[in-house]
C-alpha cells in the first residue's frame, strides 16, 4: 500500500522546512519530496539503520540488554554521580530538552548542549550588544540584500536560499531574483560564493578586520584603513560597504565560520555593531544560522527553566553559568565529569579528542536511534524513536519561530522524552528515599 | 610542509551523518582538500594519503587537489578525522579553535584508520553490527 503524507517538518538542520512530502510504501518510508539532499537522506536512510535495542559494553564486547536494564543503569549512574554532564539536546524536542534541565538540578549535574560548540559565541556577542534579528517571513519579503559571512549555507542549509532568501518570491518585489543582491564573505571560495553578486574572500582568521573596516567606512572614517585588509583590496571593501548602505532592508547571516575562528565571540560583536552603524541609515537586521533542528529550542528552554541559555552548572545547588568553565568542552577537557548523558548528538565525531578521550573512560549513557561515532566511545546507548519520523514535539526553527514537529509512523521504539521522564521520576524516588 | 587546515559541512558529510560508519561518510571526512601546488611540493597525487600532525598527535587522511583552495592552507569536512587534530583549549568561551590548526602535513603510505578505530585510540571499543 502507498501512502502519502504532506506537510511533514523536516528534522534535520535549523530552516525547519515545513512542506516535505512523504511517500510510504509497506510501512517504510520510499520517496522524499521538497527536501534538499541532507533532508532527504534523513528521512530514506533511517530504514534498517537503527539499533534494534539498547546496548551495553561489557569489557571488552558489546551485549544487547533490556530496555529496564537500560534504565536502572542509567538511574544508578547519574544518581550516584559527582560532576554528571547532560549534553547534546539539539536532536531532540523540547519538551526532552525540558526534563533534561530539571535532571541537572535534581541531581547537580552540567546541562548543555551543541550550542557551546556552534553559536555558543555568537550569544556570548548577543549578550553584550543585543541582536537586532527578525523572522525569517520578513527577510523573505522585504530583504533586498542579502550577506552569508562564514557560512556555506548551499551545502549547509540547502533550502534556505530558496525558501527565505535569493530565490524566494517575495510579496515587496516584482522580481526579487533580479531585484537581490547577495554578498558572500568566506575565507574559501564556496558553492554559495559561486552565486554571490560580490564575493569577499578574507584570509583565514580576518573577520574581525574587514568588519572594523567596514565599520569604518561607514562612519566615514575610511581613510585610516590601509589598501588591503585581511587579503580584501580596500576598493572591494568600500563597494561593499556602499552596496550596503544603499539596501532598502538588508539581513546578515553568519554562520560558524565566524564564530570558530580566533576572536570567537568578538568577531560577532563586531558583526552586530556593524550592523547597529547600518542601522543609522537604513534598515538591517543580522541573525545566526542555526545548525541543528532544535539548538535553539536548547536555549529557549533552559533559559525559561534556569535563567541561562546553555553551560549551566548546578553543583552548587543554584543555576551558575559561566561559558568557558561549565562549557561542555572545558569540562570534559579538564576531566572533571564522572559520568555523562549524551543525548542525540554526537560529540565522538565533534569534539576536540581529549574530550572524546573522557568520555571513554568515564560512564557514557548516548540517547540515538542509529549507530554514531559516539557509539564506540559510550558505555550504554539506548535507541529512541526518531523526532520528526515516529515521535513529535516542538522545535525552534533558527529564527526563533516554535514549530510542531509530525510523527507519520508507527513505533515499536520508546521517545526520548518518556524515557527521560522515567529516568528524572525514578532519580527522584531515589533522592527523596535517601 | 605546513599549512592551516579550515574545517566545515559538505553535503556529502552531511547526508551521511546518520550514517557515520558507512564507507562514504569514511571517505568524506578523511578527505583533505589541498591546493594542487601544494600537493606538488609534497609529492602526492589524486587519492594518495598524508600524515596530518599537530602537537605530537597525528591522523592519516586522502588527499584531493583543489584549486580554490589557497596555498598554505587546506579544507577537511567536519567530523572525527578533523577532530584529532584540535586541542581543548577553548580561550574562556566554550568553543575550541575548530577552523584554523596549524598542521604539519607530509607524505605516507600508512592506511587510513575507520571512524571505530579512530574511536579506538581514543579509548572506545568498536561496535559493528
Ligand atoms: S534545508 Fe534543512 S530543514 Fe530544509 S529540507 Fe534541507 S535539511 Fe531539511
Amino acid at each position: 500500500m502507498e501512502d502519502k503524507i504532506r506537510h511533514v517538518i523536516c528534522p534535520y538542520c535549523g530552516c525547519l522546512c515545513d512542506d516535505i512530502l512523504i511517500e510510504m510504501t509497506g510501512g517504510e518510508i520510499s520517496g522524499v519530496e521538497n527536501a534538499c539532499t541532507l533532508g532527504a537522506r534523513k528521512f530514506l536512510d533511517d530504514a534498517g539503520n537503527r539499533l534494534k535495542g539498547p546496548i551495553m559494553r561489557k569489557g571488552d564486547e558489546w551485549v544487547d540488554i533490556s530496555y529496564e536494564e537500560a534504565i536502572d543503569y542509567a538511574v544508578k549512574v547519574l544518581s550516584e554521580a559527582d560532576r554528571p554532564l547532560l549534553y547534546g539536546w539539539s536532536g531532540c524536542m523540547t519538551e526532552t530538552q525540558a526534563i533534561g534541565a530539571h535532571l541537572a538540578e535534581l541531581i547537580g549535574g552540567i546541562v548543555d548542549s551543541t550550542t557551546s560548540v556552534c553559536h555558543g559565541p555568537s550569544i556570548l556577542a548577543i549578550q553584550e550588544v543585543g541582536h537586532p534579528g527578525c523572522t525569517l517571513g520578513q527577510v523573505k519579503n522585504r530583504a533586498d540584500t542579502i550577506i552569508y559571512w562564514g557560512s556555506n549555507t548551499i551545502e549547509a542549509h540547502p533550502r534556505h536560499l530558496s525558501r527565505y532568501t535569493n530565490y524566494a518570491d517575495a510579496y515587496f518585489f516584482h522580481n526579487a531574483f533580479r531585484e537581490r543582491k547577495v554578498i558572500v564573505v568566506d575565507v574559501r571560495k564556496t558553492v554559495t560564493a559561486e552565486i554571490a553578486t560580490e564575493f569577499v574572500q578574507i584570509d583565514q582568521g580576518g573577520d574581525y578586520h574587514v568588519l572594523s573596516a567596514l565599520r569604518a567606512i561607514i562612519r566615514e572614517r575610511g581613510g585610516v584603513i590601509p589598501d588591503m585588509v585581511a587579503g580584501v583590496p580596500k576598493a572591494q571593501l568600500i563597494r561593499v560597504a556602499e552596496i550596503c548602505r544603499q539596501a532598502k532592508f538588508g539581513a546578515l547571516f553568519f554562520g560558524v565560520g565566524i564564530t570558530m575562528t580566533g576572536g570567537k565571540y568578538k568577531n560577532i560583536r563586531n558583526a552586530i555593531e556593524f550592523i547597529s552603524e547600518l542601522n543609522r541609515y537604513t534598515k538591517w537586521t543580522i541573525s545566526p544560522m542555526r545548525g541543528h533542528s532544535n539548538v535553539y529550542g536548547s536555549n529557549e528552554v533552559f533559559t525559561w527553566i534556569s535563567g541561562y541559555p546553555f553551560a549551566v552548572d548546578y553543583s552548587r545547588g543554584i543555576a551558575f553559568y559561566n561559558p568557558g568553565e561549565t562549557t561542555a568542552v572545558d569540562i570534559l577537557a579538564r576531566k572533571e565529569a564522572d559520568a555523562a548523558l549524551i543525548m542525540s548528538s554526537d560529540p565522538g565525531a565533534h569534539f576536540p579528542r581529549v574530550c572524546s578521550e573522557h568520555l571513554a573512560r568515564i560512564p557514557t549513557i548516548l540517547f540515538d536511534p542509529y549507530p554514531s561515532a559516539t557509539t564506540h566511545l559510550c558505555t550504554l546507548q539506548i535507541p529512541t524513536a526518531v523526532n520528526g519520523i515516529d515521535a513529535a514535539g516542538t522545535a525552534y526553527r533558527m529564527d526563533g519561530i516554535p514549530i510542531m514537529t509530525r510523527r507519520f509512523m508507527e513505533t515499536v521504539y520508546p521517545t526520548d522524552t518518556k524515557l527521560m521522564q522515567e529516568i528524572y521520576d525514578r532519580i527522584r524516588k531515589v533522592k527523596e528515599d535517601a | 610542509m605546513k599549512i592551516l587546515v579550515n574545517t566545515g559541512r559538505t553535503v556529502v558529510q552531511g547526508s551521511h551523518v546518520g550514517r557515520k560508519n558507512s564507507p562514504e561518510y569514511f571517505r568524506e571526512t578523511s578527505n583533505l582538500r589541498l591546493n594542487p601546488v601544494d600537493m606538488m611540493e609534497i609529492g602526492v597525487d589524486d587519492g594518495e594519503r598524508i600524515k596530518a600532525t599537530t602537537d605530537g598527535i597525528s591522523v592519516v587522511l586522502m588527499v584531493t587537489s583543489d584549486e580554490m583552495i589557497k596555498r598554505g592552507t587546506g579544507f577537511l569536512p567536519l567530523g572525527p578525522y578533523a577532530n584529532t587534530l584540535v586541542g581543548g583549549t577553548t580561550h574562556s568561551t566554550g568553543m575550541p579553535d575548530f577552523k584554523g590548526a596549524e598542521v604539519n602535513i607530509e607524505a605516507t603510505g600508512e592506511k587510513i584508520s575507520t571512524v571505530g578505530e579512530l574511536m579506538r585510540h581514543l579509548g572506545g571499543l568498536p561496535y559493528g553490527r
